[in-house]
């Protein structure tokens, strides 16, 4: 009966070092999903290629973009979809961590209209007219 | 011997554990940076101001006033109210025109903060990142009475704060 006993020990070594292995795995995983998929980050990353898009476009054009993400990740850190976005001037800012948000400008000089069409954010931009 | 592999076993799990670690935080920790694309963009609509349907705008050989510059090109140098940056303009643009036979210069203006030009000289034979962003296109133009033209645009963009680490 000890082959069967030291059978055994062998299977339980062999399971626990599998379980340890998966846990720290695990672990790793989660963490470079937390990092990617950081409020802070995606923040940065809207708000400079929305002023990438604006620059980038001529009067009369309509952009449209998909935020179900971003409106995922601000509604679960407080933040309404109506204040995931401002635009003041020509300086874009988006807030999904519920904090400050992060701002970056665009040196096309036009006037930009934005709304949300359910979970997608719509772009208009337009000449600017004279006050 | 199943101990002193499970040892070793683990201490190569903590090296890809701290190699994985410092991958990541040194990729996420760096901001995004997206001056090359706006120096791009920058002197592509610049470009099209300069000599819409690349034909000349004959207005840029004469003396350029930088604020009819602003209204013409539909340009916007004002930035976020941060790191000073109102005080210290983060765009520049120059412009040279040339005779395309003699290579005479015929205009040149700027644009905006002209001291960040002073970074360009330094990066002539090396690219440096903690530095403005320097760009530099040429291209050919004639104008109304089929005169030929070199036009040179060179934009820069600091806006080192957010972009560069």
């Amino acid at each position: 009966m000890k082959w069967l006993e030291k059978r055994g020990n062998i299977i339980m070594e062999n399971l626990v070092f599998i379980i340890l292995n998966l846990v720290f795995f695990s672990i790793m995983i989660l963490f470079v999903a937390t990092k990617m998929s950081s409020p802070y980050l995606m923040e940065e990353k809207y708000s400079k290629s929305v002023a990438l898009m604006i620059d980038a476009s001529k009067p009369e054009t309509l952009i449209t973009l998909d935020f179900t993400d971003v409106i995922k990740q601000a509604k679960k850190n407080g933040v309404s979809k109506e204040a995931v976005i401002t635009l003041a001037g020509n300086v874009i800012s988006v807030n999904v961590a519920g904090k400050n948000g992060y701002s970056y400008s665009f040196f096309n000089d036009v006037s930009v209209k934005s709304y949300f069409d359910e979970d997608k954010l719509i772009l208009l931009v337009q000449e600017k007219t004279a006050a | 011997m199943d101990k002193t592999i499970s040892i070793y076993w683990f201490a190569i799990l903590f090296i890809v554990a701290g190699a994985v670690i410092y991958m990541v935080v040194s990729f996420y920790g760096n901001p995004l940076d997206v001056r090359e694309m706006e120096a791009n963009i920058l002197s592509s609509k610049f470009a099209e101001c300069i000599a819409p349907d690349n034909l000349l705008n004959e207005k840029f050989l004469s003396s350029y006033d930088e604020q009819i510059f602003f209204d013409d090109c539909g340009i916007n140098f004002e930035t976020e109210n941060s790191f000073n940056w109102k005080e210290q303009k983060q765009y520049f643009l120059k412009f040279r025109i040339f005779n395309f036979d003699s290579n005479e210069l015929l205009s040149e203006g700027n644009f905006g903060n002209s001291n960040l030009y002073d970074f360009c000289e330094f990066q002539k034979e090396k690219e440096q990142s903690n530095l403005p962003f320097c760009l530099t296109r040429k291209f050919y133009s004639i104008d109304s009475n089929e005169n030929k033209f070199l036009v040179e645009i060179t934009s820069v963009i600091s806006k080192l704060e957010k972009n560069v680490k």
